[in-house]
């Protein structure tokens, strides 16, 4: 049976002229889209209260939370120290050059304080661990739930929620915080590196005005973000894991879904974040 | 020992069972046939808890399972043992930790008492206890579902055994071995057991008694003379394929059980 073509397609035959598609179709496919997205964020939000009622009750499964600290949290760190060490020398190599012609190049370790801490630190973190881990996760879950694993679970007694997403939770609640601090250092030292050897910044300068910026202002707008982020990157990547359908092709849509998912929350996240903390602080 | 009730499932809007009414006396096998899609997997995970019915009602050793809570299901589980299609083994654990995996998790059995048992229960279905330290993916298809098995005997306490297509994707020494494993645990350990296969000679070797689903419905119970003889057509479809093979394997079931 011959494949139908898509309303628009780029592989349209030669015998036929290249049509734009009538704007009821392309309306009909946005509607299905946005319907889709909000069904989504309903089966988020709905996951999301029964991994959180189940979180604080026991039975507690120490040594998955013990292997996934190990693997989602340690094994991520080198992503971390990659991420800070470029992030860092290319901000601070972007700014040097304005701030030069401003005659305010001695302030470089103030801006690299504040956008690391504040803003690129947290949100690069974000997206890196939700590349890896939130695939990871979805993959691992899918494929249990394709093969009966889950339903296997249940049967012997034990909650697939419990055992399977609430450890993750607490993993990614615990350790993005530290890999968060992880990539604001090695950041802030990537920055320090630039002012040094390029925009030959004083040492003692550098570090007096890194000092100066971490107030607690910034450290609590900086390090409350992480822990939102780890719930984000565990509930989203947990929940496309259990409810992918359709067998391997549908675990590899959710692995994609996971990622997109999870980057885009973390990015929405981080600007209601900063608006509300700011609020607070009175900034 | 297992008797459902006018039980309707439907998912997504799509009727899955209609109507399902049957009962497996204690000690009993039975066995659902059925083309795939026709709801027979639905069946043993309404009866072991998995999915609720849309209506109906779900009797468990004779008490009503229909309000029941997650603990009530929890403690009636433990006398549940189910293989699933493939085994359904936890591929992060070795053979060992899969075995015992249930006296892990729910008992303060010391490391030592629960490695007695896994042996045992290995050697129960006729593997090396040697095998403890593998990881799933390095047993073949056949070595899973006895390991499968070996998980539900060491865990529980079963009185009954549900089986979904235990000997699907296996060769014919694998398939036997597998029906061996079930008939001798249930004359042994005289489990009631619901067998679920769209083989129907595989059917004839664990037993005599057969439902037929076809689109969510029972179309068929009875005895093998019973379906030999159905007039139903879709059963005499269902039963057109293996036409040469049936003379010889009612003939067989007939000899074993006088």
């Amino acid at each position: 049976m011959a494949a139908k073509l898509p309303p628009f397609s780029y592989c349209q035959p030669v015998s036929q002229p290249l049509t734009w598609p009538p704007m009821a179709s392309v309306a009909s496919a946005a509607n299905e889209r946005l319907k889709k997205m909000v069904f989504e964020a309903q089966g988020i939000t709905v996951f999301a209260g029964k991994v959180f009622g189940r979180a604080f009750a026991p039975p507690f499964y120490w040594r998955d939370l013990y292997e996934q600290i190990h693997f989602l949290g340690l094994g991520s760190v080198y992503l971390c120290v990659f991420t800070g060490v470029f992030a860092g020398q290319a901000m601070a190599l972007q700014f040097s050059k304005e701030m030069a012609e401003f005659g305010a190049k001695d302030y470089m370790g103030r801006i690299v304080t504040l956008a690391n801490v504040r803003a690129l630190g947290p949100v690069l973190t974000g997206l890196m661990v939700a590349a890896r881990v939130s695939s990871g996760i979805a993959a691992e879950i899918g494929a249990m739930k394709a093969s009966n694993q889950l339903d296997a679970l249940a049967s012997f007694g034990t909650d697939p929620i419990k055992k399977l997403a609430v450890p993750r939770l607490w993993a990614l609640f615990l350790m993005m915080p530290i890999l968060t601090i992880l990539t604001d250092t090695i950041a802030i030292i990537g920055g320090w590196i630039v002012s040094h050897f390029i925009v030959h910044v004083s040492d003692s300068l550098f570090w007096t005005n890194v000092k100066q910026r971490l107030l607690f202002g910034n450290l609590l707008v900086g390090l409350t973000k992480p822990f939102v982020f780890g719930v984000i990157i565990a509930i989203v990547g947990c929940y496309k894991g259990f409810s992918s359908e359709g067998g391997t092709r549908g675990v590899g849509q959710a692995t994609r879904e996971a990622v997109v998912i999870s980057s885009i929350s973390i990015l929405v996240a981080e600007f209601m974040m900063t608006k509300g903390l700011f609020s607070l602080l009175g900034w | 020992m297992i008797k459902l009730e006018n039980v309707y499932l439907s998912l997504g809007g799509r009727p899955i069972l209609k109507k399902i009414s049957f009962s497996v006396a204690k000690g009993e096998t039975k066995v659902i046939l059925g083309p795939s899609g026709s709801g027979k997997s639905s069946i043993l995970k309404i009866i072991l808890g998995l999915w609720r019915p849309d209506s109906g009602r779900v009797f468990i050793d004779g008490r009503d399972m229909a309000g029941a809570s997650a603990e009530e299901w929890d403690e009636a589980r433990y006398h549940i043992g189910m293989i699933f299609q493939e085994g359904a083994l936890f591929d992060s654990l070795t053979v060992g930790e899969n075995v015992g995996y249930w006296l892990f998790e729910h008992t303060k059995m010391l490391e030592e008492e629960i490695e007695v048992r896994v042996r045992r229960a290995l050697e129960e279905v006729g593997l090396d206890p040697e095998l403890v330290d593998l990881m799933p993916d390095e047993l073949s298809g056949g070595m899973r579902r006895r390991v499968a098995i070996a998980r539900a005997l060491a865990s529980l306490e079963p009185k009954i055994m549900l089986y979904d297509e235990p000997t699907t994707g296996l060769d014919p020494l694998a398939v036997d071995t597998i029906l061996d494993q079930i008939t001798s645990l249930q004359k042994r350990m005289q489990v009631t057991s619901l067998v679920v296969t769209h083989d129907i000679a595989d059917a004839l070797k664990v037993s005599n008694r057969f439902i037929m689903v076809a689109d969510g419905e029972i179309i068929f119970e009875g005895s093998s003379e019973e379906l030999r003889e159905a007039g139903h057509p879709f059963v005499s479809r269902f039963l057109e394929p293996f036409k040469n093979t049936l003379a010889h394997a009612f003939a067989s079931f007939g000899q074993e059980n006088g």
